[in-house]
Parts: structure tokens; C-alpha cells; sequence
């Protein structure tokens, strides 16, 4: 560990592969960790080596698995400690090879790739490539091919994008959302190389031609760059680089060479920051949507986790479980550690809304873990680990849910103790009466549900919704990224919840303006966030998730989440309007009055100025759910105004590169009042 | 956890049913025996990276048996395997003397836990078709099971391959069980 804080980080961003890993099982002595390629990892070796041949790695043929390295607990306050070496992914194959020319017959290898990649299932075929030559030549030479060509992938000319870029690329059905970006950085790459070659040629002695070739190529390439498509087809005839069209831009296309094989590597360009690896929610979702809890009846329900007392919704236990910080196990015996592996990552999707809202959740992962792991993980206060034998589940007081991926069923763990302050009696109550006067609420609204034996409806809360659109969703076959955006949105309606709670019984809160959330209760521009304008429903909905509130706050993400909440506040480029309320209001109230929307626009006519406003105000703005349309209703508004700040914010809008494609991709009649409204305006 | 539910089975089927842990050193044929037990025929086992866990009924009892790796290094985890154990299977490489003071230290460690005190202690003295085999009694001897006072234990020859003595074993352990 000491070797890697030498590194600066500008040197680390240049590595895709910090280590590769070998480990064995020894048949006299169990696991051990052969080498560690370019230097240890400074974690202990004997772990990594439990971690890397997984339990039962001797009944399969090849298993994956999947862990991280660097992963801090807590502290006393809740918080982690900044700095160290950043958060490691570790991809891991192992093997079992029968020999019966070998003692005990059997051969058992694992190679891991350790990278700071969240994408690292593109590793995979390299790494089964190299454990396979690992086989044949079981020396470091072979870790070190491998990192050699691991680190060779060019990703130079994959665009960075910002993280409001990736949000708009991620909901676009343009692919080619941020074509430009890609082109340009081609170019720059081919005007590159073409003068690296050409010097070489100029060395080599062929000199007065080869200039002018050089001048003039340098000058059509430089010419080309602006006209999008010319540059594809020139440089298709003349350079290695395919054709750029048609080209799913969601993702950078590149190769690793390893070993005279090229392997195609398709890089994600839309990750979010707790998205790791390519898992499933999906599967996560349906797995354990089937069956409801058995009902318990002596047990007294957790307020953390069983928000809707016994009958609450499976998912809802696990989302609870997930945001109050719980320690969760998912086990799955008899399966092989790579799926295991699979419904951690989503878990941690899951809890940080669709990898997008909250962070926190990928630190305290565990996608692959066993015994010899338990010391760490039960240092940790909350922690999402996979585990594939079953003495976890003999053991409650190592967990406090236990999903079992064979059965689908979560277990609350007997030995959970309540929390601290509203656990009992008087809190206990309190909750519960408010819970009873919430279901009546939404009972009275319902009729066709019954609740006359007292006990609440199971299908009777405000979480019901959610799970019914989610099921709904994934029965239609829905894709993973939409499953992940209603995720997404449910974890950030919560979120918008969570500093008026504060606000409201401290007078504080780290996670919003003050004196935007004193003003909640004013429907038009000064209101807050995404919860419901009225005062009512709001409370109702702040009551419902109270505990879970109460359960959140002090959690790493919460921690995480202020932080998060200051740099931007920082960093972000709009400033004094709160673009997701406003977006909120325009898409979903229908009783605001004309100066409400005028203000409205206007703000946004004001504030929304610069190309990276512009680039903001588009994220919030995804084309999955309807992109330019809250805001092309402008044009058909009464008031002049309106619709002139309209006007004046779709040509900003179109200015943008990416903001030309939303408004080309908005309906013709939109288009049509564009234009003619533009028009009239310009007389 | 899921006392309850095994205890209702019972009455209703009058099935026992029984938790078995099975230890010993790496090699001893740990694997082999539960493989035999579990489907009756002689398979080739290469060494357990952690665990195999099978449910083997014999004479109206179900035997839930734990086969734990047993490399020295990962010895230490064995007792993460103990709650709930009613029986240990403590499994001797017969032919392997050198390695039996080994056994024995482990052996001694593991029924010390607080955890095991109640549990039966069924030892296999493993391998007895090597010519150079210890006798059962001599097992017992070098294994020191003579100064265990207050533990039911027995000893019985075995041969994981051909699964002589195996089912012996079981009997003695079905007719052992106390029932709660």
C-alpha cells in the first residue's frame, strides 16, 4: 500500500489495471497467493487468496467471483475517513482442472484483475484467456503479458463525459447523443499518428513530398473536423479506424491485444457511480418478489425494515434494510459465487437508486465472500455481502437479513435488536398510530380494499405503487436500464423527503436550502424539490418513511449525500433555482396560476444561459420520460411572455450540441410552433 | 433456527434427524465417505475448497452432514461449523503415522469448544486397506480417547472406498442420538 501512495493520481488515471492476482490451492496447505503482479496489493495475502478460490470451487469447472479491495469502515462518528487508495474492483476466474497424473488429482487456479474500472466485466475474456496460459506457464511472465496488454487498451479517445452528459446519454434513444465528442477526439488522435508516421518517414530519408503530403493532410483533417460524417468517410478508405456511423455511441469500442488474440471491448459510456459490473436487478427483483413474508406473529416488527408492518412488500424489506444501513447477506448455496456475486452489485444498484443518487453502497460490498472473511465484515456496522455457505444462515447474530436466493425469501434476523430511541412503547406506538392514520387515509381513497380485521392492508401503502409499477414494468419486459430509472426516482423522492424532515424537527439540514424548504408550501418557483406541492400529502409521505428516515440519517450515504449536496451546490452551473422542482411543477401540476408559470419561464430564461446551464438543465430533462415536452407547452401559452422565454430558451437549447438532437426529437408541432413562433418573435 | 419446523416433522413422520460435522486432516478421505454414504459408489474426490454439506437418510434418520476442507490453514474456521453439531465424525488416516499427533491436537481442540461439549464423537480409522494400517485400537490409543470421560465416542475401522464399515458407523450415531 505504501508503493501506491508514491503514485500520483494523475498517473493512476492513466493505468486501466492496477494488479493482477494468481492464487492456488495447495493441496498440503489450502489457498495460497502465488504471485501479485506489479507489487502487493498491501492487503493480506491469505485473504485474498480465500477470496479468489471461492467455497466449492472443487465442484465446478470455472467459477467467478468478484470482490474489492480498499473498502474502509466507519468510524465512531459514522464517517469515513477521506483519502487512502481509492476503491479497487476485483474481477476474479477460477478453475479446476482434473490431472489424474497429479497428486490428489485435481488442479485449482484463480487469476484476478484488479482495476479501478466499475465496468470490469470487460475483462473477462482476457482473463480466461491468460488463466488458460497460466496453465501452460505458471510464472509471473504471464501476469505480466497480461498487464502489459491490459494496460495497452487505448482509451484515449473515449470522451469524458460529465456526469450530467452521462445522465442524458443514458436516457437518450439517440445514441449518438455526444457523436461530436467522439470525432473530435478521432481526429485529433489520426492527425496524431499520421504525424508520428510521417516523421518516421521523413527520418528514414524520403523528405520534400512526404511534407507536402503531411501539410495537406494536416489541413483536410483540420477542415473535416466540423462537418460531422466527412471525416468517418475520409478516414475509413485511409486508417485502421471503422467507419464512426451507425455506431452505437453508448459505448467506446476498443480492443485489448493479449497474446496475438484481439478482443473486441465494448467500454459502457453511461455508468453511474455504484454501478459495477454487469449484473441484473432484475433478477435481484423477481427473485425475491415471490413470496411475502412468513408471518411472524409473536415477533414484534422492526420499524427500519418492516415499514408496513408483517406485510410488508419483500423488496420494500430489503430497500429498507439497504437505506437504514443494515447488514445484509445474500446466500445462495449450491450456486455458483458468480451469481451470488450478481445480487450484491444489484443490491447496491438498488439501494443507491439505480447507482445514481446515493453512494456509499459499493464500499461496504462484499460481492463474494466466506468465513474466512467474517472478521472484516462484521467490522463493518452495515455491509451487503454474498455468501454461498449456509453456516451464515445458522448464525443471526452475524446479519440482520438473510436473503436466500434458492427459497427467494428474506428473513429478518430474531437476534436484531431495536433501535435506539423510538425502539419501544412510546415511539413503537406512536409510529404504528401514525401508520394506522395513514392507511385510513389512503383507504378512504381506495374502497375497494378492506382492512376491517384491523391489521393494514398489505397492498395498502404508499410503496405499493412502486412495486406494482416496477412488477409491472419487468413483466412487460422492460429493459434494465428503465427498471434502474424507477429505482432512480423512487430513492430521490425519498432523498427530497429527507431534509424537510430534518428541517422540520431541527430547524436544519445539511441536504437542502433552508429557506427553499421553509417556502415548500408555495406550488410555483421558490417551492422545493420533487415531493408534492401540498402540504398534506407531503406530511402523509413524511410520516410513512419516517423511521426509515430516522434509520437513514448517520448511515454512510447520508454522510455521503451531504457532502454530495455541498460540492454541488459547489460545482453546479445553475445556480439559485432548483431546476428538478421546476421541471417537477411543469410536468405535473395542473393549478398553477399564469404569474406561477411566468415566473417559471422566466427564471429559466435567465438562469439557463451558458452551454453547461444548457447541458443541466437537459439532464434533468431525460428523453425517456418525454425530454423538451414540460417546457414546449410555453409555446402554446396565452401570455406573450411565456412564450417568448419559451422561444428564447429552445434557441439556447438548440445551440447545444446534444440540445439540437432533443429539440429535433421533440414532435413536429412543437417543432412547427418553434419556428414560426422564432419567427414572429424576430420581426 | 428452523427448531420449530424439524420438531414438527418429527411428530409427524417420527423421523430423527441429526446435524453431523465431519473433520479431520486434509486427506483423510473426509469427501470420499460422504460421497459414498450420500450415493453409494466409490468417487474420485479432489480436495474441498471449503466446504460439502449432503443430507444422507439411514435407518429412518436423516443425517445432515457437514465435510469441512482440512488444510491447516483453513482449520481455524471449523469452528464457525459448530453450532447446532449433535454428532462429529473425526476421520483418521490410518496409514498416516506420521501425522496422527497432528490428529489427535486437532481432534483434542476441537471437542474442547464449549460448543461440542454434548456432541457424540464417532471416529473412522480410516484407510484399513493399506497394509501398513493402524488397528482401530491403536487409534484410539495415539488419539488419546481413553482420557475422554464424560463423551460418548467409538471407533471403527472403515474403508471410504469400498464403504466397508461406513453404515456401522451410522448406526452406532443413530443409535446414539438423544432426542430432545
Amino acid at each position: 500500500m505504501a508503493s501506491s501512495t508514491g503514485v500520483g493520481e494523475d498517473d493512476m488515471e492513466q493505468r486501466n489495471v492496477e494488479y493482477i492476482l494468481l492464487a492456488e490451492f495447495d493441496i498440503d496447505r489450502g489457498a495460497i497467493l502465488k504471485h501479485q503482479y506489479p507489487r502487493p496489493t498491501g492487503a493480506d495475502d491469505s485473504h485474498l487468496a480465500e477470496l479468489m478460490l471461492p467455497d466449492g470451487a472443487h465442484a465446478r469447472e470455472s467459477d467467478w467471483t468478484m470482490f474489492f479491495l480498499n473498502q474502509r469502515a466507519q468510524d465512531e462518528s459514522g464517517k469515513i475517513s477521506e483519502g487512502g487508495p481509492p476503491l479497487l474492483y476485483v474481477l476474479n476466474l477460477v478453475r479446476t482442472k482434473h490431472d489424474k497424473e497429479v497428486r490428489r488429482g485435481a488442479i485449482v487456479k484463480a487469476m484476478a484483475v484488479c482495476t479501478r474500472h466499475r465496468f470490469i466485466h470487460i475483462y473477462q475474456a482476457t482473463l480466461m484467456l491468460a488463466l488458460e496460459n497460466y496453465y501452460r506457464a505458471p510464472t509471473e511472465d504471464t501476469l505480466a503479458e497480461l498487464y502489459k496488454s491490459a494496460n495497452q487498451m487505448d482509451l484515449s479517445c473515449m470522451p469524458r463525459l460529465s456526469r450530467h452528459e452521462i445522465t442524458i446519454l443514458r436516457f437518450s434513444d439517440d445514441q449518438n447523443m455526444f457523436e461530436e465528442r467522439f470525432v473530435r477526439l478521432e481526429a485529433e488522435r489520426r492527425q496524431l499518428e499520421n504525424l508520428a508516421h510521417e516523421t518516421e518517414r521523413l527520418e528514414i530519408g524520403q523528405s520534400d513530398s512526404v511534407l507536402t503530403d503531411l501539410a495537406a493532410s494536416a489541413s483536410e483533417d483540420s477542415g473535416s473536423t466540423t462537418r460531422r460524417g466527412t471525416v468517418s468517410e475520409a478516414s475509413a478508405s485511409r486508417m485502421r479506424v471503422p467507419s464512426t456511423r451507425n455506431k452505437d455511441r453508448r459505448f467506446f469500442d476498443t480492443e485489448i491485444v493479449y497474446s496475438g488474440v484481439k478482443l473486441p471491448i465494448r467500454v459502457p459510456m453511461t455508468v453511474y457511480p455504484e454501478e459495477i459490473g454487469d449484473f441484473s436487478l432484475i433478477q435481484l427483483l423477481t427473485t425475491f418478489s415471490g413470496s411475502l413474508p412468513a408471518a411472524s406473529n409473536s415477533k414484534i416488527t422492526h420499524p427500519h425494515l418492516e415499514s408496513s408492518g408483517q406485510y410488508t412488500h419483500p423488496i420494500i424489506l430489503l430497500m429498507n434494510g439497504l437505506l437504514t444501513q443494515k447488514r445484509i447477506i445474500f446466500l445462495g448455496h449450491g450456486k455458483p459465487a458468480g451469481e451470488v456475486s450478481n445480487y450484491v452489485l444489484s443490491a447496491v444498484a438498488l439501494g443507491s437508486g439505480g447507482g445514481g443518487i446515493l453512494r456509499g453502497f459499493a464500499n461496504r460490498a462484499f460481492p463474494y465472500t466466506n468465513l474466512t472473511n467474517l472478521d472484516t465484515l462484521l467490522s463493518f456496522s452495515g455491509y451487503i455481502a454474498g455468501v454461498t455457505n449456509p453456516a451464515f444462515e445458522e448464525h443471526p447474530e452475524w446479519w440482520d437479513l438473510l436473503c436466500n436466493i434458492n427459497t427467494g425469501k428474506i428473513t429478518v434476523s430474531p437476534a436484531l435488536t431495536m433501535p435506539s430511541g423510538s425502539s419501544t412503547g412510546q415511539g413503537k406506538s406512536q409510529a404504528e398510530s401514525l401508520r394506522r392514520s395513514l392507511d385510513s387515509v389512503t383507504l378512504s381513497r381506495n374502497r375497494s380494499f378492506s382492512s376491517r380485521d384491523g391489521k393494514p392492508d398489505k397492498w395498502n401503502n404508499l410503496d405499493t405503487e412502486f412495486i406494482q409499477d416496477l412488477m409491472l414494468a419487468i413483466e412487460r419486459h422492460y429493459g434494465e436500464v428503465a427498471i434502474r430509472a424507477k429505482v432512480e426516482n423512487y430513492v430521490r423522492r425519498f432523498m427530497s423527503l429527507v431534509p424537510l424532515y430534518e428541517y422540520e424537527h431541527t430547524g436544519m439540514t445539511k441536504l437542502g436550502d433552508p429557506a427553499l424548504i421553509a417556502a415548500a408550501d408555495k406550488p410555483g418557483v421558490d417551492g422545493y424539490s420533487i415531493s408534492p406541492g401540498d402540504k398534506e400529502s407531503r406530511e402523509r409521505e413524511i410520516a410513512f418513511y419516517q423511521s426509515r428516515i430516522d434509520g437513514f440519517i448517520g448511515t454512510q450515504a447520508y454522510h455521503n449525500a451531504v457532502a454530495d449536496y455541498q460540492s454541488m451546490q459547489a460545482s453546479s452551473f445553475i445556480r439559485g433555482i432548483d431546476i428538478a422542482h421546476m421541471v417537477y411543477c411543469l410536468r405535473n401540476s395542473t393549478n398553477l396560476d399564469v404569474n406561477e408559470v411566468e415566473a417559471i419561464y422566466r427564471r429559466l430564461d435567465e438562469q439557463v444561459v451558458t452551454d453547461e446551464q444548457v447541458t443541466e438543465l437537459l439532464a434533468s430533462l431525460p428523453q425517456s420520460q418525454g425530454g423538451l415536452q414540460p417546457l414546449a407547452y410555453g409555446f402554446y401559452h396565452p401570455s406573450p411572455a411565456i412564450r417568448l422565454y419559451t422561444v428564447r430558451l429552445f434557441e439556447k437549447i438548440e445551440s447545444n450540441q446534444a440540445g439540437a438532437r432533443y429539440v429535433r426529437s421533440t414532435n413536429f408541432f412543437h417543432q412547427c410552433a418553434f419556428s414560426n413562433l422564432r419567427h414572429a418573435f424576430a420581426c | 433456527m428452523g427448531g420449530g419446523i424439524s420438531k414438527m416433522l418429527q411428530k409427524l413422520f417420527g423421523n430423527k434427524e441429526m446435524r453431523i460435522l465431519m473433520l479431520g486432516l486434509d486427506a483423510a478421505g473426509k469427501t470420499t465417505i460422504l460421497y459414498k454414504l450420500k450415493l453409494n459408489q466409490s468417487v474420485t474426490t479432489i480436495p474441498t475448497v471449503g466446504f460439502n454439506v449432503e443430507t444422507v437418510t439411514y435407518k429412518n434418520v436423516k443425517f445432515n452432514v457437514w465435510d469441512v476442507g482440512g488444510q491447516d490453514k483453513i482449520r481455524p474456521l471449523w469452528r464457525h461449523y459448530y453450532t447446532g453439531t449433535q454428532a462429529l465424525i473425526f476421520v483418521v488416516d490410518s496409514g498416516d503415522r506420521d501425522r496422527i499427533d497432528e490428529a489427535r491436537a486437532e481432534l483434542h481442540r476441537i471437542v474442547s469448544d464449549r460448543e461440542m461439549k454434548d456432541c457424540l464423537l464417532l471416529v473412522f480409522a480410516n484407510k484399513q486397506d493399506l497394509p501398513s494400517a493402524m488397528t482401530p485400537a491403536e487409534v484410539t490409543e495415539k488419539l488419546g480417547l481413553h482420557r475422554m470421560r464424560d463423551r460418548q465416542w467409538y471407533v471403527h475401522p472403515s474403508c471410504a472406498t469400498t464403504g466397508e464399515g461406513l453404515f456401522e458407523g451410522l448406526s452406532w450415531l443413530s443409535q446414539n442420538i438423544k432426542t430432545p
